[in-house]
């Protein structure tokens, strides 16, 4: 992509019109995917926007399979009343695994875009189930499914980060989600700068981890 | 004026404070929780004077202290999640008599279900208890419809159930959340017969019931919160019209935008669904030809339609209510845009945005049939978790016997996975004390245990406690004391505030033998196991270990919940993690298949410890015969 047109204008955000901006956050439960949706919805609300959220919390949220719906959209006419994104209708899918990127790749709208990590997570219940479906999660065949599929007909932009590696580099565990989100503003499909997305930051993230944080968010830029 | 993302349920909760609420009692339950944990971190910021909040030891209790307080003249709020109004049952059904105003309970249904035992409707238990009931259709309806709960509650003399589902409660939108609190005056118990639920009384109450729900369908004739809406730019007047409910409301109205239908169409919007606003729901049925009604769970609004329509006999033609009854709609699971969408299509015999009959945009992404298979995910016991201690041990220790495990409600239940398998029931707060009971008296031969978790404990386990004590039976009770409740976020207990600890609590009862063992001492524990098993009576083993992601260091007895939650995200150093001695590790993978532990995670050639999971809590080190697992210290990575 063409990375200068898009820092030129990334640090406002992109009018949504009378439309509506559609993330899709998917993961495990303990990623922190909720922590990018209020992200992404603080940032929306700062750039003087109005969101709608919902993420499972909950049961599922103990390893479980997670979604995070974030709608962002201006004034309040013809707004959504709810905040769960239909099957194809997501501009930006932002898949924290790859296979909870595959289970949400139905939700995505044609040429839409997907910013997926590529680290996969075996769940326990790998080693224990007996049904046909649930044994072998093959992680590498399911990015080749992904990265195939992106190039037929309707496709969409794929952009893959090894989260896991990354996260190795930053030495923690746990910014997985600031540097997909910082992924998400370069690619411009999130509509929001980094700018936008520091100070939200600031606002959700304690002073104890800001630092690292912010650096995870300007390390996914450059992958974006 | 600020504008703040704010959950469903912190908006209830900011309603609730916008009415000077003065007592805020609940006890924890998804999707409910955040209700009292936002008011909480309110009182705390704001140092809101006036204003009570506790989590109570079960939701009977919570209601009888806040009606309590709308005796006094003052107003309380009341928080459970819908299967918590099964046990508050009991006041809720007696409150109407009395006629106490200023009480405004808040139940949260779970459509799905998502966290919960069953799918019931908190809409038919406030027709059954004759109470009035809100239905919010967002988060921002909750807010404004909590508001005006308690002037209803109040002007109407009666309590007022506002009813959320998870979608509301746990949906968030950026809302203006300024409010200025003032507590309300408490004018003070003003003794009266009425107070005084004598049968006499009671037909009097029976009566005044009567009257007060026919006012208030007059009222809710007049609501804003219900609507009639009319779409399409024809002039010709609608023959069709459609019908939602609840957050329904808010999937009909996504669903239409979606579709871009520019016929003809009534609708109709029900934020009141008891007592049912018959003359303005006859305003817009009577000229249509035909409705279809989306709602949640039971067919509340459709029974009410059908009752009308029988009521009324100058309906014109043949007026045909289509919804769940008749088949047309899901009778069971969540409801959905798309699901709406569907039926739309079907309905208004219209193409979809792709053409043809399906909901779905003709141009989507197709996955493909033959996919790579994904894992399934189901939840599991965090890394380090004590239950996994405490049923591992019980398990080594009773391998081969002929034993039945009877679990409960909380984190543990989750014990039933594998490789533990050690839940064979669970069924409702407080039975997985007295289940075993009823079994050991049906099968004396095989071997009687129950868990409970230490805020089920107290909630409902100790009258099971005194129940299996007085009849003698043989059973061992096995409280999993984590000293929190962990399943829903990390919220404190009465139990924690209490002089005496569980153990002595089960002996004052008069329970025979008691120990109290830390699970990750396992060789001590599978020799309690052993003992207690042995027993002739009632013998009871307590677990404690404090919950690995709610207790961290300074969390333990604080003040009411959001403490732990905030300290759940404080600095975790951990100094020592389990690392894998390559040359002892001969990749069986006995360890996980043993323990299920998500720390540990299966690799090419050796087993791999996910360091930002592992706790040490060193288990799995007993576990593997090879000694391939060993506590290491830190290298100085921070764990968040």
């Amino acid at each position: 992509m063409n990375k200068s047109s898009v820092a030129s204008t990334a640090d406002e955000a992109k009018s949504v019109g009378s439309t509506c901006r559609s993330i899709l956050i998917s993961g495990v439960g303990g990623q922190g995917t909720i922590l990018a949706s209020r992200l992404i919805a603080q940032a929306a609300i700062l750039a003087g926007w109005n969101a709608r959220t919902a993420e499972t919390i909950g049961m599922a949220q103990r390893g479980g399979s997670v979604l995070g719906h974030v709608r962002c959209f201006e004034g309040w006419e013809k707004a959504p009343l709810s905040a769960l994104i239909s099957p194809g209708k997501a501009d930006l899918l932002i898949g924290f695994e790859p296979a909870e990127t595959l289970r949400a790749l139905p939700y995505l709208k044609p040429q839409g875009t997907v910013i997926t990590s590529t680290s996969p997570i075996i769940p326990a219940a790998n080693f224990f189930a007996t049904s046909a479906e649930s044994d072998g999660y093959q992680p590498q065949q399911v990015v080749d499914w992904l990265t195939n599929l992106s190039g037929q007909e309707p496709g969409f932009r794929l952009i893959r980060l090894d989260g896991q590696q990354i996260c190795a580099e930053l030495e923690s565990p746990k910014v997985l989600n600031t540097v997909l989100l910082g992924a998400a503003a370069a690619s411009g499909a999130l509509g929001l700068g980094l700018k936008l997305l520091e100070e939200a930051l600031r606002e959700l993230v304690s002073s104890a981890y800001l630092d690292v944080n912010l650096r995870a968010l300007h390390r996914g830029w450059e992958q974006g | 004026m600020s504008v703040e993302l704010l959950m469903g349920n912190q908006a209830l909760g900011l309603g609730a404070l916008r009415a000077g609420v003065n007592c805020v009692s609940g006890y924890p339950g998804t999707p409910s929780t955040e209700v009292l944990e936002y008011i909480a971190s309110q009182a705390r910021k704001r140092d809101l004077a006036g204003l009570h909040i506790e989590w109570s030891t079960n939701e009977k209790i919570a209601l009888e202290v806040g009606a309590g307080v709308a005796l006094s003249g003052g107003r309380a709020l009341v928080t459970m999640k819908q299967v918590g109004l099964n046990v508050a049952s009991d006041p809720l059904m007696s409150l109407p008599y009395l006629g106490v105003g200023g009480l405004v309970l808040l139940v949260a249904d779970d459509p799905g279900p998502i966290s919960s035992q069953t799918e019931q409707d908190t809409r038919q238990f406030a027709q059954f208890a004759k109470v009035p009931v809100l239905d919010p259709s967002t988060p921002e309806e909750a807010c404004a419809m909590m508001e005006e709960a308690f002037q209803l509650s109040a002007k109407y003399s009666t309590p007022v159930i506002v009813r959320s589902t998870t979608r509301v409660s746990h949906a968030a939108v950026s809302l203006e959340s300024s409010y200025d609190y003032s507590a309300r005056l408490v004018s003070g118990f003003e003794p009266s017969e009425r107070w005084v639920i004598f049968p006499r009384r009671s037909y009097m109450g029976h009566l005044e019931i009567i009257e007060r729900l026919q006012k208030l369908q007059e009222t809710f004739a007049e609501s804003s919160f219900n609507l009639i809406e009319q779409t399409g730019h024809s002039a010709a007047p609608a023959h069709l019209g459609l019908v939602a409910g609840g957050n329904s409301w808010a999937y009909l109205k996504d669903a239409l935008q979606e579709l871009g239908y520019a016929g003809s169409l009534r609708l109709l919007k029900i934020g009141t669904p008891h007592p049912f606003p018959d003359s303005l729901v006859w305003s817009f049925i009577k000229d249509l030809d035909e409705v279809l009604v989306f709602e949640e769970l039971e067919p509340v609004i459709e029974r009410e339609l059908l009752r009308l329509i029988g009521q009324r006999r100058e309906i014109r033609g043949n007026l045909r209510v289509r919804g769940k009854l008749d088949g047309t709609t899901e009778q069971a699971g969540e409801g959905s845009t798309a699901r709406i969408l569907q039926h739309l299509l079907d309905f208004l015999s219209v193409d979809g945005p792709g053409g043809g009959s399906s909901a779905e945009a003709g141009d989507a992404v197709i996955v493909g049939q033959s996919a790579p298979t994904l894992p399934i995910r189901p939840p599991v016991l965090c890394a380090g978790c004590p239950h996994r201690a405490s049923f591992f041990a019980i398990k080594q220790a009773l391998m081969g016997r002929k034993a039945v495990f009877s679990g409960d409600i909380g984190c543990y239940t989750l014990g039933n996975a594998l490789p533990l398998d050690m839940v064979d029931t669970c069924l409702c707060m407080g039975a997985g004390f007295t289940i075993p009971q009823g079994m050991a008296w049906a099968e004396p031969d095989s071997l009687h245990l129950g868990f409970v978790g230490d805020s089920t404990f107290f909630a409902s386990g100790l009258t099971g406690v005194v129940n299996a004590v007085a009849s003698g039976v043989k059973l061992t009770l096995v409280v999993l004391d984590n000293s929190i409740t962990a399943m829903t976020g990390g919220q404190t207990h009465v139990g924690q505030k209490l002089p005496g600890d569980i153990p002595s609590i089960l002996r004052a009862l008069g329970v025979p033998w008691v120990a109290e063992i830390d699970p990750f001492d396992q060789q001590a524990a599978r020799d309690a196991v052993c003992e207690a098993v042995a027993q002739v009576g009632v013998s009871a083993i307590v677990f404690k270990s404090p919950c690995v992601t709610f207790c961290k260091s300074t969390a333990k007895g604080a003040g009411l919940s959001g403490d732990a939650s905030e300290n759940a995200r404080a600095p975790r150093k951990a100094p020592q993690f389990v690392s894998v001695n390559p040359e002892n590790c001969r990749n069986c993978k006995l360890c996980l298949r043993k323990l299920g532990c998500p720390a540990l995670v299966s690799g090419q050639t050796q087993m791999q410890i996910d360091a930002g999971l592992c706790t040490a809590c060193g288990l799995c080190t007993s576990v593997c015969p090879f000694q391939a697992l060993e506590i290491s210290e830190a290298s100085g990575v921070d764990y968040e």
